[in-house]
């Protein structure tokens, strides 16, 4: 084998690597993202992006303080 | 004036480290009930009382596998991943920032989204697998005592190992370039450059590591606070975990102030060993 096959073959296996640790490292936030924007909590719809987990936080009501 | 630089620190160090020590070094020989207060001297009973409570033993076991397996997992990766990514470039920033990405996540909030991920009701993986054909069955990750323990492994592994990764690249920085170069002149091979001269001159960093990581995994609570409270069948209870169900479920704080006491202890010794082995193996150093 050629060292510039072999140079080439080594860029592809460390690009692979990387980009492999890459999607790992990325997806769960990714999908935390995707979740966040989904229609409604809980219910495992995917289809569809919504706002409703945030109308839902801003609904709640804060605790009465003590006066 | 010496006295006077040092006074702030020592009056910190006083108030928040020291008395709070000492308050739970009274807890651990009085007894104590959460509700009632300080009930009188009880000692030696609470210390007794742990080797009595059946969930002590496992609970350490448990904790000395997770702590190895993390241990042995983020050492070994975040040294490969800064290894990886030692040479700048556009893709290698790149994939600095994803992997320390995680690391800005809080504890709770990474643990929490990994429920998620785990859930059999949310389960985002499943069905990734299972369309990828790699899974033909759904798989239970905190299903079983081992399932939950590689599951809680993995995502401490993917929230730290940016940051290990970042100790290790500071300490490789930290290298110089003169000895590379001529280990290259010399016609030193990869394998034994790594070996005679990254790895010992890395030691304070795996020492730092190495610390940092035991400590941690030791103390472990949150991550199997909310990926699991000890399911399945009290398997995954660590020490931290048995500290906090003597508190605040049986209301004991003095049994819980005498396993906390034991923990601190058991910490001590191991990092003093940890230092003393890591520092008398230091390459140069004169003793």
């Amino acid at each position: 084998m050629t060292t510039t096959r072999r140079g080439t073959l080594g860029r592809t296996l460390y690009y692979v690597l990387t980009g492999g640790l890459a999607i790992i490292f990325l997806f769960p936030l990714l999908w935390s993202l995707a979740a966040s924007v989904s229609p409604q909590a809980s219910t495992g719809q995917v289809n569809g992006f919504g706002l409703g987990l945030d109308l839902t936080l801003t609904s709640r009501q804060s605790v009465p303080r003590r006066t | 004036m010496g006295v006077a630089y040092a006074a702030p620190t020592a009056v910190f160090v006083a108030v928040f480290f020291i008395t709070p020590l000492l308050l739970v070094a009274r807890m651990s020989l009085s007894s104590w009930p959460l509700l009632t207060g300080n009930g009188g001297l009880n000692f030696p009973k609470n210390y007794l009382s742990i080797w009595k409570n059946a969930l002590f033993g496992p609970a350490v076991v448990f904790t000395i596998e997770y702590t190895l397996i993390v241990t042995v997992l983020l050492i070994g990766l975040g040294l490969g991943l800064a290894l990886l990514v030692q040479e700048r470039g556009r893709w290698v920033d790149m994939l600095r920032t994803v992997i320390l990405l995680p690391v800005s996540l809080g504890l709770a909030a990474a643990s929490l989204l990994f429920w998620g991920f785990y859930s059999p009701s949310i389960r985002p993986i499943n069905p990734i697998l299972e369309q990828l054909g790699l899974i033909h069955d759904p798989i239970s990750f905190l299903g079983t005592s081992l399932s939950a323990l590689l599951s809680t492994s993995f995502l401490i592994v993917w929230k730290y190992s940016g940051l290990y990764m970042l100790i290790f690249l500071v300490g490789l920085q930290a290298i110089p370039d003169d000895l590379f170069e001529a280990a290259a002149l010399d016609g030193a091979s990869r394998i034994q450059v790594f070996r005679h001269i990254t790895l010992p001159l890395l030691r304070p960093s795996l020492a730092l590591a190495l610390i940092l990581c035991v400590t941690g995994s030791l103390l472990a609570f949150d991550q199997f606070y909310i990926l699991t409270k000890g399911a399945p069948d009290n398997s995954t209870v660590t020490v931290v975990q048995l500290i906090y169900r003597e508190a605040f479920q049986k209301q004991n704080l003095g049994t819980s102030a005498a396993i906390s006491i034991m923990v601190l202890v058991a910490l001590l010794v191991l990092n003093a060993v940890q230092f003393r082995y890591l520092r008398s193996s230091e390459p140069g150093l004169k003793r």
